[in-house]
């Protein structure tokens, strides 16, 4: 009670407080989402003339070191006897690196920069809403989606006529400035994830799908390593292994589990999309040809999928328990091995997995399967179209006192031989050639990247990590710009078990069992989108959340099929009673905003 | 006027009490109440890029936007319904325990048991609630094992899943964690209770009971009627955490709090607007209920706030 | 009834026997259900971390481990941290329980005229709050962002704790101020020698309030002072941990791999049961060190001669 009036700021704070306490503002499930994202924003390039060199050498004058000019060695920059510090706000929690870096100490010499972060603790709105009020800015911005915000403060100084002085910055930029640009002609971002429409990088094929309908290895490996796309085909391969196998290492085996905590709610609201045909799109269906939207979660696929998940609840597949469990729950629930399938997203669980290979368990780990609706083609996997967000960037506030100086460091970051220095190190200590002729790390340094403490302060990962970067494949040569996208270090890094279940199947890469990863038109995805701040949209979008939320759980639960269609009904009443035009017609609008660009 | 001239007297003659008191109140008018002006922007739709100058006046739009929502209304009876059960189960517990714990003869299990006790203020929600869950589960759950035991139930009860049960789960878990550190306040005040009433109800030929209903409780019951009237004042403020972090989808109808409405409908998605709105019907109600039971204190001839 | 709770054993009353028997059993009780979650808080936080994922976790450690302990106390801030907190708890708690007792001495007195006024001005601020940007801009007018005055002035007031003191003035005796004005005694005189010493236990209460309010405070340093690493304080700095081990979970560059490398991860169940052993434990010690006041009955009749 008392703990209550101690803190002067009533209701925010508190909340804040809460929050923080448990990991879960308003936005951060968009926010992850958006770290997913970033991931499989695999892009394809459209192709220009132009080399990355001819273009340093057209407009290269005042741009420092030009991406070609140097070999092997990284040329320190002219002023780098001048030390400078540049603050930098990134919306993500995180720490700083250690003093000792030996990364960031060597590019400290070599440029005379420092970077000094400053990363989220607690609210982003909260943070960025006194920001803005009291105009006090950090050098650099990374805001995410937030960032409309902080345009609209003006808290950015215009970058349109800055980026094509810098030769390296100018061949990542040059070519979607359009997409960079506000809607007031000025270019506030530099965007630092997914960047693929240029001549230096192209989009790295995906090794495995990220989001979708799991499965125990171990359950397909019994069967015989089936080909699976349907629901059906999915609970029936499940129940066929709980009737062998009531418990598994002496945990009764779980068949399905549904997390449903908090913001980490997509395995109860997502699935029905994706059986539809769709990606990882957001609450709307968007019809890829027609770009007409509609709501899935009233659809028929909707209301047989729900259908399918309460009978299997009546069987005892699904425990009620599972949906009101927590996610430390639901982790602890699956290191155990004895749960079958989720339908979720693989960083979520990741944890988890890694347990069970920690265990040697591997065929307790998951495997992501093509479900959807009898017939359709599943749209899992993404191949990002490469046309920026326009928010996911950095940004330089007008406080910053040398803001050339900053250009010119992020331009000599992106520098071939920085960045492979960055993200993968020195060859022979962090990384060797591959007999084919690829890139894996050495095992040291392997498990370096693993643990997330030595990464951050023995590599060069944080500075990498937030500054305009290259991803994917470099073109010229056809070798990953990381290890994260480099095949011969996915391989290399696999089991002996995960080897024999991909051979089992006969395919290379787990992502192998799904259709071709599809190029996302120029609006996609629907989540990403910016609704403006308390609008009617914004408000319908969270409504849908709730309303959904709360009545998807009872149709799980329903005793028996008439009272699944009660509730149904019940639910069709809710869900129509939200200002739902007022979202689909800002949708629409955005949609046909961005495909006319 | 003859009245007006003793007052100004007698004021004078309290100048001291004035020089300790007006620098006070300068302090807390610029701490509390200028900021005030801030409200203004629970009329508009305020973005903190335009300042409030700059932001577009809507009236009272966000009022009716909290107020035409049925939603809204049954955040405010959760919350209402949470924070009295909470109020009040955690007076009887945290009262109880101080007079239990004084009757306590030894010196230093009287200190241990107190310092143990307050251990669980120290601890976040996060960690409680996780706590609770686990105790509250239908696998293996401590209370379903217990009752199942003791043959009260037949098979387990999923008590995170029904609505009925989810205030109880949140008054027993602030229970746990505050009884301790509410009881501190009473402990002191049964400290500051006159020996000799004691030994004058012990003459009397009062037992322990007795002294306890005759002495100690009267002598804590200015402190016990204060923060009552307080505390009454936060019942629209107070559970959070525990219906947000044990709350889910089943539980919406009852688990959403008026601070969780606000979150996701003000904070979450920028608006500032609402957050202040909703803050301002909290305030009137919250000003409305100290003053007026209160007033009913006084009536009653209790000690009261003022 | 009442002769058989009278019988003697020894020279015990049966009743007594039979009371102190079962307040010791409620007392045990209570014992064991309050310190369970800080025990398992204990247990969790000197576990493995990945162990930890399992759950399960009760009275002891399953798989040994200080690396959640190790990797607080690496940050090269702790020691700063530690520093600031302690002063800015020592700070407000003085403060805090100097400037209510005096306002709660002001508002005790009957005879103050105005005196419902002031102390409604007072109880009104209680219940209303301007949020989160007004605040702000007043801390940034008044020149206090990034300076350590921002963790003192702004919560020096406390209504809640003056209505407490002034409360238990008022249950104080009037002849005990009474007899010392008409000796002569000034207001201040008599705040300082009659009333704060028989108000003891009350404001050690307060003191404790004030305290582990400010000793917990961790916003104000997200809001006011995050720019200046020489302002950060404990709870600011376990804070920011444990956000940045909610992040790594969702690290996506170690997702693949067969993960048996996988060491010294920090998870964040791990990090907040160690962050909050570190955080709490200093501040635990503070009220033993005040219980002194509370256990010895303030003898009124002493100070009335």
């Amino acid at each position: 009670m008392k703990m209550k009036k101690l803190c002067a700021m009533l209701l925010a704070s508190a909340m804040a407080l809460s929050l923080a306490a448990c990991g879960s503002g308003g936005d951060s499930g968009k926010e992850s989402a958006e770290k997913q994202e970033s991931s499989s924003q695999q892009e394809e390039s459209k192709e220009s003339e132009k080399s990355e060199e001819s273009s340093a050498a057209q407009e290269g004058e005042d741009g420092g070191q030009a991406a070609s000019g140097n070999e092997g060695g990284l040329v320190p920059m002219e002023d780098a006897d001048d030390p400078i510090t540049y603050t930098f706000f990134v919306r993500d929690p995180g720490q700083a690196p250690a003093d000792d870096n030996p990364v960031i100490q060597k590019i400290t010499e070599l440029t005379g920069v420092t970077l000094k972060f400053e990363y989220l603790v607690g609210d982003l709105d909260q943070k960025l809403g006194t920001m803005i009020a009291g105009g006090d800015y950090p050098d650099i911005i990374f805001a995410g989606d937030a960032a409309t915000k902080l345009m609209d403060a003006g808290a950015f100084i215009p970058l349109e006529d800055e980026i094509p002085k810098y030769p390296n910055l100018n061949a990542m930029y040059g070519d979607v400035m359009k997409y960079l640009t506000q809607a007031d002609g000025h270019v506030y971002n530099m965007e630092i994830y997914g960047t693929f429409q240029n001549d230096v990088t192209e989009v790295a094929p995906p090794f495995e799908c990220s989001i979708g309908f799991y499965i125990q290895k171990a359950v397909l490996e019994e069967a015989g390593y089936p080909e699976v796309h349907t629901m059906d085909e999915y609970f029936k391969l499940i129940e066929d292994y709980i009737a062998k196998h009531p418990d598994i290492d002496g945990v009764k085996t779980s068949g399905f589990e549904i997390l449903a905590d908090g913001w980490r709610n997509w395995a109860l609201l997502n699935p029905a999309q994706n059986l539809l045909g769709a990606g990882n799109e957001g609450a709307v269906f968007v019809d890829q040809t027609s770009f007409e939207t509609s709501f899935y979660q009233v659809s028929d696929t909707a209301h047989d999928f729900y259908k399918k998940l309460n009978e299997e609840y009546l069987k005892g597949i699904i425990e009620a328990e599972t949906l009101t469990q927590s996610y430390d729950d639901y982790i602890s629930k699956i290191t155990t091995g004895a749960v079958l399938g989720f339908y979720d997203q693989n960083w979520n669980f990741q944890s988890a997995n890694d347990l069970l290979k920690a265990d040697g368990k591997f065929e307790r780990t998951y495997v992501c399967l093509p479900i959807t609706n009898p017939g359709v083609k599943d749209g899992y996997l993404d191949k990002s179209n490469g046309i920026p967000t326009a928010t996911n960037g950095v940004g330089i506030s007008i406080n910053c006192e040398n803001p050339e100086r900053l250009m010119r460091f992020f331009d000599w970051l992106c520098q071939r031989e920085v960045q492979d220095y960055l993200q993968w190190g020195e060859e022979g200590v962090d990384w060797n050639y591959t007999e084919d002729g690829g890139k894996a790390l050495t095992p040291e340094r392997r498990a370096i990247n693993y643990d997330t403490a030595r990464k951050r302060d023995e590599t060069g990962q944080p500075v990498w990590n937030y500054c305009p970067k290259w991803q994917g494949i470099y073109k010229a040569d056809n070798m990953p710009c990381g290890p994260g996208e480099s095949p011969d270090e996915y391989l290399a890094s696999q089991s002996d078990y995960d080897r024999q279940f991909l051979e089992g199947y006969g395919i290379k890469y787990p992502a192998e069992l799904f259709s071709d990863p599809i190029v996302r038109p120029a609006y996609y995805p629907v989540w990403a989108m910016n609704l403006e701040d308390g609008s009617p949209a914004a408000v319908a979008s969270q409504k849908i959340t709730d309303v959904t939320m709360k009545l998807y759980p009872r149709l799980i639960l329903a005793k028996d099929e008439t009272e699944y269609e009660s509730i149904w009904q019940d639910f069709l009443k809710e869900f129509n009673a939200i200002d739902l035009d007022s979202y689909q017609q800002e949708v629409d609008k955005q949609i046909a905003e961005k495909m006319s660009k | 006027m003859g009245k007006y001239q003793k007052t100004l007297k007698k004021m004078a003659g309290q100048k001291i009490l004035y020089l300790m008191i007006v620098p006070c109140m300068i302090y807390t008018f610029i701490f509390s109440y200028y900021p005030l002006s801030g409200w203004i922007m629970a009329f508009q739709n305020y973005k903190p890029a335009k300042g409030y100058a700059g932001s577009t006046f809507v009236g009272l739009d966000q009022f009716m936007f909290l107020f035409e929502d049925i939603e809204f209304w049954r955040s405010v009876r959760n919350t209402l319904m949470m924070s009295v059960m909470n109020l009040a189960f955690s007076f009887v517990f945290a009262i109880v325990f101080a007079l239990l714990l004084n009757e306590i003869k030894s010196l230093g299990l009287k200190r241990i048991t107190q310092t143990v006790s307050y251990l669980p203020h120290f601890l976040s929600w996060i960690i409680v609630c996780s706590l609770v869950s686990n105790i509250l589960s239908t696998n293996d759950g401590m209370l379903n094992n217990i009752l199942m035991g003791l043959g009260l139930i037949d098979k387990p009860v999923l008590w995170l899943g029904e609505q009925k049960y989810f205030w109880w789960v949140t008054t027993f878990s602030n229970i746990w964690k505050e009884t301790g550190w509410n009881s501190i306040i009473y402990i002191a005040a049964i400290s500051g209770i006159d020996q000799s009433l004691y030994e004058a109800a012990e003459l009397d030929g009062a037992g322990r009971f007795q002294k306890m209903w005759h002495v100690t409780l009267p002598g804590i019951k200015s402190t016990i009627v204060v923060l009552l009237i307080m505390n009454l004042g936060w019942v629209l403020n107070a559970s959070f955490e525990v219906p947000y972090i044990l709350g889910s989808g089943l539980l919406q109808d009852v688990s959403q709090t008026i601070d969780i409405f606000v979150l996701k409908y003000g904070m979450s998605i920028g608006n500032y607007s609402l957050a202040t709105a909703a803050g301002i019907f909290k305030s009137v109600i919250s000003l409305l209920l100290v003053f007026g039971t209160n007033a009913i204190a006084n009536k009653l001839g209790e000690n009261s706030l003022m | 009834m009442k002769n058989f709770w009278s019988i003697r054993i020894g020279k015990h009353r049966l009743g007594d026997l039979t009371f102190h028997l079962v307040n010791g059993i409620v007392m045990l009780f209570v014992v064991v259900v309050m310190l369970y979650p800080f025990w398992n808080t204990i247990a969790v936080s000197f576990n493995d971390a990945q162990d930890t994922l399992r759950g399960g976790i009760t009275f002891f450690p399953r798989v040994f481990s200080t690396y959640s302990y190790k990797s607080v106390f690496k940050n090269k801030l702790m020691a700063t941290a530690a520093l600031n907190s302690v002063l800015r708890t020592l700070l407000s708690t003085v403060l805090g329980v100097l400037v209510g007792s005096l306002i709660a001495y002001v508002l005790s007195r009957r005879e103050l005229v105005g005196r419902k006024f002031i102390t409604v001005y007072f109880l009104v601020t209680m219940y209303i709050s301007a949020g989160l940007i007004p605040n702000y801009f007043l801390i940034k007018d008044l020149g206090m962002l990034n300076k350590f005055s921002v963790y003192v002035v702004p919560g020096l007031v406390s209504v809640y704790n003056i209505v407490v003191i002034k409360s238990f003035i008022q249950s104080l005796p009037d002849s005990l101020t009474e007899a010392a004005m008409v000796d002569g005694a000034g207001h201040f005189r008599c705040y300082w020698q009659i009333v704060l010493p028989c108000c003891k236990s009350v404001l050690a209460t307060v003191a404790l309030w004030c305290a582990v309010g400010a000793w917990n405070q961790w916003f104000d340093t997200f809001l006011y002072a995050s720019g200046a690493d020489h302002l950060t304080t404990l709870q600011y700095e376990m804070m920011k941990l444990l956000s940045s081990a909610m992040q790594s979970g969702r690290d996506l560059s170690s997702i693949y791999g067969n993960g048996q490398q996988v060491a010294n991860t920090v998870t964040p169940t791990s990090i907040r049961a160690a962050v909050t052993i570190v955080a709490s434990v200093p501040i635990l010690i503070v009220y033993p060190f005040l219980q002194k006041y509370f256990v010895k009955g303030v003898t009124l009749g002493a100070t009335k001669e």
